[in-house]
């Protein structure tokens, strides 16, 4: 049992997986305190206020990072926020697309341009973060992802010209650039409030951040996605996987275990 | 000229980005919103790099017909067909969008998803309580993902949930700001290393003299 | 209005500070005053070790300097990782093949290589092909090299600069293959999987003492100094505010916030 076929560990959980995603268990989920504080801090907006959301993430994070952005689509527009979608990763404009492909048909009223924008993704990093404090349109090259000059006839632009506009930021992020450059460039210098939602190995790394106030609460990877789609009453995905997730990690420590009690009678011997 | 004058261009623009930062005067910040426009620009024009890059060394094996071959064949098609359709028909055409949802987004779903397995094969490997501080890990580790997971509470009680929260809010980011402050104090003298000329290893010599 | 910009006066005086004392450390070590020695650093001298049993077995040497831009520290104290390494491969005529996520980094490191080999007098034995940009795309790089190390034989694995989701990929690959594998990132969140996975693991700011450490150069070795003090006085800031806070004073933080 100490060095088991990883290959079998490897068919061992997808079937497990597997099972849980065909026949969900059902198993309750709590709602953690730093996902509350930031749906709160969401909540706390006011109809009209910008919300700029950094889609800083590849397809790679769809399963954990889309459900909150989704959720928190849904739940500005039930508040009539106003959203800004644009990031520093290639993929950027393509994970807005995706998002407003699902979500917007349930906004009817909403209008691309009025109560939303997807300027995508424009190349620089951080710099382009740095560019749009001063001037968001100039940032984004005058261009937003589905082909539109800008500013051109957009209200959304008549009282956001630049990042310092916003009343709030969401950072949804795999990486690098991301979360460091959103608090470095806008969070602390501006003061504006914040939030983030990180893939799962990302969550020790920004605690530092959620204890010194520099962010307001964290949607911590699939959990924290889970979390939120029940805050806003809609269980999607994430909520659905849940179930994978609990017997994922059990197979591991499963196999943790073994492996460790066979070590200890290997030393007694 | 060869080596000083990248060293006088990095020093300046260095010096002039750093305190663009922290002054005041907006002589510095329109400087500073030039040379990022700049950046911006020279990082697209990079993209074309990349892309000849990778002509050449796929184009050298589909020519000589090396191992893997047919590889680097549908490495062209895919390269330029998402090019050619993105320059043709436009980023929201359906065709697009198609070949997008299609392939690049499954296929890298796929590559994120693989971690699942390397994670149980390397926690597997490497949880083994062969002293204090791993077994310390270990014990830590199995209440984090207990606690992350609802099962964890469902099977042992609440208990877990307020343990996992701890261990992250506690020693994790304890530990995390002290690693964070040494690695930002050694950032920043690297970065004024090679503000100086002193780590000249990116010109393609030695730090130091 | 003044000159520094308001709350980033203590940040500035303190960065300043910090500077200086690195061009006065720097000056102390050129005069040839005696520089302190750095403690041992397993995974900087494992590189000898790892580059040596790749050259016994016939096989190549791979490095990937991470996924991070050019702008990035990490990035920076890669180069000079991998200016010792290609020379040690120039030397032992070992393959090296160097793979980036980043045209401008490959850019970079295009000439880093190139310069290395001809310092060490291979100018001949450079092979551009093996400095190669892979993909843009995180995943699309991390697939690329992981059909490196299984294709072209890669028995001595090292990873050091800023990587994310694709450094235990990188990691177990080359586990896999039977490579030895050297890490070494400041990013804290993969540290973890480097040290479950790899054979040796630079931790943090280990990466950025690389070129003090390989070439022994007192300048450098004097900057190291200089980091160290700033920690020394970090910490003590943070024990000074972490106290007066707790007594209820907040001082310290209204002066640093200045």
């Amino acid at each position: 049992m100490q060095n088991v076929d990883r290959r079998i560990i490897y068919i061992i959980l997808i079937v497990a997986v597997v099972y849980a995603l065909i026949k969900p268990m059902g198993l309750p989920v709590t709602i953690n305190k730093t996902t509350e504080d930031a749906y709160a801090a969401i909540d706390a907006l006011q109809p009209g206020d910008v919300l700029v959301m950094g889609m800083d993430f590849s397809a790679g994070g769809i399963p954990e990072l889309e459900p909150a952005g989704k959720a928190i689509f849904y739940q500005c527009m039930k508040k009539d926020v106003k959203i800004v979608m644009f990031g520093m990763w290639v993929m950027a404009g393509d994970m807005a697309e995706r998002l407003l492909t699902e979500m917007a048909p349930l906004f009817p009223d909403k209008v691309y341009g009025t109560d939303y924008i997807n300027i995508g993704y424009k190349a620089g990093g951080a710099v382009l973060l740095q560019k749009a404090v001063d001037d968001v349109v100039e940032a984004a090259l005058n261009i937003d992802h589905r082909g539109n000059t800008l500013p051109g006839n957009f209200p959304i632009f008549d009282n956001f010209k630049s990042l310092k506009d916003a009343a709030f930021w969401v950072c949804l992020s795999t990486g690098n650039p991301g979360v460091p450059d959103w608090i470095k460039v806008v969070g602390d210098p501006l003061g504006i409030p914040g939030t983030i939602d990180v893939v799962s190995v990302s969550i020790p790394e920004n605690m530092p951040f959620v204890d010194s106030g520099q962010i307001q609460g964290i949607i911590q990877g699939i959990r924290g996605s889970a979390e939120y789609e029940l805050l806003v009453s809609r269980p999607g995905r994430a909520v659905a996987g849940m179930d994978a997730q609990s017997l994922a990690h059990v197979v591991i420590l499963v196999f943790i275990a073994l492996g460790n009690i066979t070590y200890l009678m290997t030393r007694k011997k | 000229m060869r080596k000083e004058l990248p060293l006088a261009i990095t020093f300046v623009v260095g010096l002039i980005v750093v305190l663009a930062n922290f002054l005041a005067p907006q002589t510095f910040v329109k400087i500073n919103n030039e040379v990022r426009t700049w950046f911006q620009l020279v990082s697209s024009l990079f993209c074309a790099l990349g892309v000849a890059n990778l002509t050449r060394i796929h184009g050298k094996k589909v020519s000589q017909q090396s191992e893997g071959w047919i590889f680097s064949v549908i490495m062209f098609i895919a390269m330029f067909g998402f090019m050619i359709t993105a320059l043709s028909v436009g980023q929201q055409s359906a065709l697009y969008n198609n070949l997008y949802n299609n392939t690049i987004v499954p296929l890298n779903a796929t590559m994120y998803s693989i971690l699942m397995f390397y994670i149980a094969s390397a926690a597997y490997r490497a949880f083994r309580v062969r002293s204090m501080e791993a077994t310390l890990l270990l014990i830590a580790a199995a209440i984090v993902m207990l606690g992350k997971a609802p099962i964890g509470e469902v099977v042992l009680g609440k208990w877990v949930a307020t343990w996992t929260n701890w261990i992250l809010a506690v020693p994790n980011t304890a530990g995390m700001r002290g690693i964070q402050l040494g690695a930002t104090l050694g950032g920043i003298a690297m970065a004024l290393r090679v503000l100086l000329g002193i780590e000249r290893a990116h010109f393609g010599g030695v730090g130091g003299e | 209005m003044g000159l520094i910009k308001p709350g980033l006066i203590a940040t500035f005086l303190l960065e300043l500070a910090f500077g200086v004392a690195i061009v006065v450390l720097i000056s102390r070590a050129r005069t040839g005053r005696k520089v302190p020695a750095i403690r041992k650093v397993a995974g900087l001298d494992a590189l000898d070790e790892a580059i040596g049993r790749a050259t016994e077995m016939g096989a190549t040497v791979h490095f990937s300097p991470g996924i991070g831009d050019v702008s990035n520290a990490q990035t920076l104290a890669a180069f000079a990782i991998l200016t010792h390494v290609a020379k040690m491969c120039a030397k032992y005529d070992t393959r090296l093949i160097q793979t980036n996520r980043n045209n401008v980094v490959y850019s970079i490191t295009e000439e880093v290589v190139k310069q290395a080999y001809v310092d060490s007098g291979k100018a001949d034995a450079f092979n551009p092909d093996d400095v190669r940009f892979i993909s843009e795309d995180q995943f699309g790089y991390a697939s690329g090299v992981c059909g490196i190390m299984n294709r072209e034989k890669v028995r001595a694995n090292i990873l050091i600069g800023a990587f994310w989701a694709e450094s235990l990929i990188f990691a177990e690959v080359g586990a896999q293959v039977g490579s030895i594998q050297i890490a070494g990132t400041a990013n804290t969140h993969q540290i973890p999987f480097f040290i479950a996975a790899c054979d040796y693991a630079l931790l943090g700011e280990e990466i950025y003492a690389a070129s003090a450490y390989l070439s022994r150069e007192p300048v450098l070795i004097g900057c190291l100094i200089a980091q160290d003090w700033g920690k020394m006085i970090g910490v003590i800031l943070i024990l000074v505010g972490a106290i007066s806070v707790t007594a209820g004073s907040t001082w310290l933080n209204t002066l640093l916030n200045k």
